[in-house]
């Protein structure tokens, strides 16, 4: 199976609206948990809080969103040896969770439970391997913070993410073996959380951003 | 042997008096004639003595000479109301007169400036309402869209769109909170009236008023006024404007694409885009069928949470649309010179501070209106008489500014 058919199988269970869908939530919670540390914080104990905050707004939505999508069921699930919930969105042969990344699309740290669904990944990558009937495979939303290495620019739009994928991890958890830039692949989106006072040279400057630094 | 007024018009008292909000005995307490006598000048068999006049012209700030206006004709008339309780009836026939007041200005006014085309569309919908489905209201709303060449966006301002279209349009204090607008589709001049009544809401609020105003001119068009007075009726109208404002403001095809999820985070983010009042926007989705009665229910127990039923986020901060095409048809004809601020108090026989608000003018525009000029700095400079400069640079000509053409 090749990217593509991967990519393809995933937009066969996951309508493209709800993916759509997906990275306009991923807007949205960086917005509303930036704002809500914020106000309610200093900006020392607001950056510590942002991350919490993100996830729990993220997950929340996540669900949310699923809801409009029949046969796309949400759950939350109480993550094996530990006391965090996570969220998985499942339809079809696809089981979906967030993460957030340093980096476009970086390697997310081990975890228990991401280990037991990315062992349970029949993924395979060999051309001509077929698409076993009982597979369960696992996706990723990687989400990251907009970074600048200027101050002023980074309180103004901090609030934005710096990029989103979905990523298909392999078994070992140590690489991807396909990922969807949905920056690029929701242009609409994007435009349409753009600050504006952004003029194009700068939009172009955060989609190439959002691209992944290593193959 | 008592003096009446020549040319007294009993009428015009009562339009004064319930333009006020004044029952008889208020308005006597006012001038100190008896509720009987002020009865029979209104009933016109018999008429106040100049004195009288007087007293009552500055009770009800109004010009003595618009009690001498002919009465008016009348005329089958349909105004929509937005409440026709028992409690409001007062404040709706006070409205009802304003709403004339803005009919005889915008009259006056179009003698001298040319107002835009009316351009509604008719969409041969059926004179009773009650045959009307919420399918054929959401075709109503997408048709309304089309047929100003709209695409599905946002609407930067609705009464602006409105205005561009040929309605007159007023903001304006109705004196009761259950009156949220009036509007009419005149006949004579093929035009819409819109009063949005501003004594309670928001600016999202007074916009979807707008909006619910003109599904009356689309939906309701033929509507006999006789069927407003059926309770059934009246109430099924205003749920089907209510339908079709929504509808009209929050097209269901990018309406949905936009939100991401059924939650009032994503609902408030959607405010600043869309110019909707969250309450709006999740009846709008219930009726879409984008959540369940039990995600409903969780959304309004949060949304009182969050007090957003006191006020919501943006209320505060958002601007009013505010109507235009009156005041600058006043600046028009003002600064034109067409008329003087005397001489339109003297046509519109109405007190300055009516014109003003219904008009949207500041207050106080009339009496201190001065036509506008050019700062002197921007004026041709005038030639100094400087000896020295004389002889240093003789013959130097003054750069005049130049004169743009139009074609």
């Amino acid at each position: 199976m090749t990217g593509a058919d991967l990519e393809r199988l995933f937009y066969s269970d996951f309508p493209r609206e709800l993916v759509r869908k997906v990275l306009q939530n991923v807007y949205l919670a960086h917005q509303v948990a930036w704002d809500e540390c914020h106000s309610r914080f200093a900006r020392t104990e607001a950056e510590n809080l942002l991350g919490y905050e993100r996830r729990g707004k993220l997950e929340g939505y996540l669900r949310d969103a699923a809801g409009l999508f029949p046969g796309v069921e949400a759950r939350v699930v109480r993550s094996e040896g530990s006391n965090w919930n996570h969220t998985e969105l499942s339809s079809g042969l696809f089981v979906l969770t967030e993460n957030s990344v340093q980096t476009p699309c970086a390697l997310v740290r081990e975890s228990g439970f991401r280990k037991t669904l990315a062992q349970s990944n029949q993924l395979s990558m060999l051309p001509d391997a077929p698409v076993p009937t009982d597979a369960r495979y696992f996706a990723q939303l990687l989400h990251s913070r907009y970074r600048t290495l200027d101050p002023d620019e980074q309180r103004k739009h901090g609030y934005l993410p710096g990029s989103a994928y979905i990523a298909f991890p392999g078994r070992d958890l140590d690489s991807y073996l396909h990922s969807i830039n949905l920056v690029t692949e929701f242009p609409d989106v994007v435009q349409a959380h753009m600050p504006e006072e952004w003029d194009s040279e700068a939009q172009l400057r955060y989609v190439r951003q959002a691209r992944r630094m290593t193959a | 042997m008592r003096v009446g007024t020549p040319g007294f018009v009993g009428v015009r008292l009562r339009e004064a008096r319930e333009a006020r909000g004044l029952t008889l005995v208020a308005l006597h307490d006012l001038v100190g004639v008896s509720a009987q006598s002020l009865s029979q000048y209104e009933a016109g068999r018999s008429s106040p003595s100049p004195h009288v006049l007087e007293r009552i012209s500055v009770a009800v700030n109004m010009p003595e000479h618009f009690f001498l206006l002919p009465e008016r004709e009348t005329r089958p008339s349909t105004i929509f109301a937005r409440s026709m309780s028992s409690a409001t009836k007062t404040a709706r026939t006070r409205a009802e007169r304003r709403f004339e007041w803005l009919r005889d200005v915008a009259s006056y006014l179009s003698e001298f400036v040319a107002f835009p085309t009316p351009n509604f569309p008719d969409l041969g919908l059926p004179d009773d309402p009650l045959l009307l489905s919420d399918d054929e209201i959401e075709e109503a709303a997408d048709a309304a869209r089309r047929h100003w060449g709209m695409r599905d966006d946002p609407i930067a301002n609705m009464v602006l769109l409105l205005e561009n279209n040929g309605a007159i349009i007023a903001r304006d204090k109705l004196g009761a909170e259950t009156l949220d607008g009036l509007s009419e589709f005149v006949v004579e001049d093929g035009r819409p009236y819109i009063i949005v009544g501003t004594d309670k809401g928001s600016p999202v609020r007074w916009r979807f008023d707008a909006a619910h105003e003109l599904g009356h001119m689309v939906l309701h068009a033929n509507v006999a006024p006789e069927q407003l007075l059926r309770p059934e009726t009246f109430k099924r109208i205003e749920e089907q404007a209510h339908r079709f404002a929504a509808a009209f403001l929050l097209p269901l095809a990018s309406f949905g694409d936009d939100l991401s999820a059924v939650n009032l985070d994503a609902f408030r983010a959607l405010k600043a885009k869309w110019k909707v009042s969250i309450s709006a926007m999740i009846i709008r989705a219930r009726h879409a069928g984008f959540l369940s009665e039990q995600t409903e229910r969780s959304l309004w127990v949060n949304y009182s949470r969050r007090g957003w039923r006191r006020i919501e986020p943006y209320d505060e901060t958002m601007q009013p649309e505010e109507p235009r095409l009156l005041r600058r048809a006043f600046d028009l004809v003002l600064s034109e010179g067409a008329q003087t601020p005397e001489d339109v108090l003297s046509r519109v026989a109405l007190h300055a501070n009516d014109v003003e608000a219904l008009c949207g003018l500041p207050n106080g525009y009339l009496a201190n209106f001065s036509p506008v000029s050019l700062l002197s700095s921007h004026r041709v400079p005038e030639r100094q008489e400087r000896p020295e400069d004389d002889a240093a640079t003789p013959g130097q000509v003054i750069q005049l500014p130049v004169r743009r053409r139009t074609s």
